[in-house]
């Protein structure tokens, strides 16, 4: 059975892809941009914490902020790109920018090339090691803290002026909202959470390289993400226990994992493309028959 | 010496490299242009191409009927994906439909390396290896056969297009799929045609590619599902003549990118880089009209 060390680490898991999710639901689950290169943005925050706490002694402490706001201004630049763009050609951007990404990490030696950065530190506390159930709590600490601010933006006029952006482009302009600027706000906080996310991806591994951000990763921050539910904001934490929990249960059939994930992917996008909690889902679509009874299918 | 004949070589390895991303993309263009679907999957239609074309190789011997076995399975398959997979979920929002094409993607991957083994796959066919030659540029048989089927192979996809009944309209409906349906084409027949030439031509580049490399392997499909989009890009999605040029354009550049400043950044990056340019510059595509 899982022992409860390892049960520690899949829970850092997937606190730790729920908060790169959480992001990917702000730029696509309210504001309806596509973005198929979050994985890119996980690989910005990690490099950058990696590279400023082994090369120039920076603390954690710093490095994480650094980490998501580095990222945030790379999200500006995709951010710029995509308010020129429609949505497919903006999914095909996405999916360059995390080739090119990837590239540049594997071709130079500043972000050590195909060895990837080793001994990264983890983070201290008063002189204390902070590893195991303590680093746990600070992913979920972390986590918490962005889940209450996707709850806090769903309210505000922020999160409407999204929303807008996502339902009618026209519309949402003749209203007054400045859809270029809300794009771009979009991106960057997406950017922004993933950041997070790979900082603390690179001090719990140690070890990060090239291909811990491969595309592939992309692909199932997308899965955690329609898989949760567009616009939930526990969503991608439910996204991202299924997605890192399945392969276990299935640990016997470990050759067949692929096959199984993409068959698995298939059929849920075929019969249940909205996810399982959140807008539209056939969750929310039942407790909303139940309490009003009405037709399951309005609203 | 070397600086002279090194400008028409990369001339040769662009339009080799060309080649097949007209061949894969001319699937791609015509497949956006009429269901708005980013077929991800064409690359597995043409991994299996050249997994099942190998396989008529080994058992029969015959160049020909390998290239046959290539095209006519991928169609088959291609049509299969069009029927079992897009049609019915043609009414899903387009990041639904292109997730799915990926997972169809590593689906089809992941299965032939259960069949086929993840190892390559050494395909060495008899052909009688000839070099030429001209002018210090050096040519072999094996790339004048592969050029000439290629390129041969997708002018004939765009003589179809331009010519024929149901090549003007699938045009008809890429340009307004609702006034075509009025004018009474028949849409699920169109359709259809287009899914089997596209495919055919992804099944016949693969075994092309497979021959010409001597070698297959389950992931040959990964670099090019992803860079085959870029071809459209700079093409304008659904134009057939577009592919040709954008093809060749990323091909012929790419090389020379690779020869000249292959120290900044790999092969893959460039494509990418020239699309996401000319993307900010031209955010229609290179070719394609702006609404």
């Amino acid at each position: 059975m899982i022992s409860l060390m390892y049960l520690i680490t899949l829970l850092i898991m997937i606190g730790i892809y729920a908060l790169a999710t959480l992001g990917l639901n702000i730029t696509m689950g309210y504001a309806g941009q596509v973005n198929l290169g979050q994985a890119a943005f996980l690989g910005i925050g990690a490099f950058t914490s990696a590279i400023l706490t082994t090369r120039y002694g920076v603390s954690f402490w710093l490095a994480l902020p650094i980490a998501g706001v580095i990222a945030l201004s790379i999200g500006i630049l995709i951010g710029m790109v995509s308010i020129r763009l429609k949505q497919d050609f903006l999914a095909i951007t996405t999916i360059g920018f995390n080739f090119i990404v990837v590239a540049i990490f594997l071709y130079y030696d500043f972000f050590g090339g195909s060895y990837g950065i080793i001994n990264i530190p983890r983070p201290t506390i008063f002189g204390h090691i902070i590893k195991g159930v303590w680093y746990m709590l600070l992913v979920w600490i972390v986590l918490i803290l962005a889940m209450y601010f996707n709850y806090w933006m769903g309210k505000s006029w922020l999160g409407r002026a999204l929303r807008a952006l996502k339902e009618d482009e026209d519309a949402a302009e003749s209203m007054g909202i400045d859809v270029k600027k809300y794009k771009i706000i979009a991106f960057s906080l997406g950017a922004f959470f993933a950041g997070l996310a790979g900082s603390l991806l690179a001090h719990f591994k140690t070890y990060i390289v090239w291909s811990d951000f491969e595309f592939s990763v992309s692909v199932m921050l997308l899965t955690m993400c329609i898989l949760g539910g567009m616009e939930s904001i526990y969503g991608p934490l439910v996204g991202a226990s299924i997605v890192i929990f399945l392969p276990e249960i299935f640990r016997p059939l470990m050759d067949y994992r692929l096959l199984m994930y993409a068959v698995f992917l298939l059929l849920l996008l075929k019969y249940m493309p909205n996810g399982i909690i959140g807008r539209g889902s056939y969750l929310e679509r039942k407790l909303r028959a139940y309490y009003s009874g009405e037709d399951a299918h309005e609203g | 010496m070397m600086m002279n004949s090194a400008i028409p070589q990369e001339l040769l390895n662009g339009l080799m490299l060309g080649g097949i991303y007209v061949a894969i993309a001319l699937g791609l263009t015509i497949i956006y242009g009429i269901l708005k679907i980013l077929h991800i999957a064409h690359a597995g239609v043409y991994l299996w191409g050249a997994y099942l074309g190998y396989m008529a190789y080994i058992t029969t011997g015959s160049v020909l009927v390998s290239l046959l076995v290539a095209s006519l399975s991928a169609a088959v398959i291609g049509l299969a994906i069009e029927r079992l997979v897009y049609l019915p979920a043609l009414n899903k929002p387009s990041h639904i439909t292109l997730i799915m094409s990926i997972a169809l993607f590593t689906f089809m991957t992941e299965m032939a390396a259960k069949i086929f083994g993840y190892y390559p796959k050494g395909f060495t066919i008899h052909w009688p290896l000839i070099t030429w030659n001209i002018g210090g540029v050096v040519i072999t048989s094996m790339q004048v056969f592969f050029l000439a089927i290629v390129y041969g192979a997708s002018l004939g996809v765009w003589l179809w297009t331009s010519k024929t009944k149901v090549g003007l309209a699938s045009r008809a409906l890429i340009q307004d799929m609702e006034v075509a349906k009025s004018m009474g084409v028949n849409i699920k027949r169109v359709i259809d045609m287009n899914f089997l030439i596209g495919s055919a031509l992804a099944g016949l580049s693969g075994v092309l590619v497979g021959m010409y490399y001597t070698m297959i392997y389950p992931h040959m499909g990964d670099v090019v599902a992803y860079k085959g989009l870029v071809v459209p890009v700079l093409g304008g999605f659904g134009s057939v003549p577009g592919a040709i040029i954008g093809g060749l354009i990323l091909g012929v550049s790419e090389s020379y990118l690779t020869a000249y400043l292959g120290n900044i950044l790999p092969r893959d990056a460039f494509a990418f880089l020239i699309m996401i340019i000319i993307l900010i510059l031209r955010p229609q595509g290179l070719f394609g009209r702006s609404e």
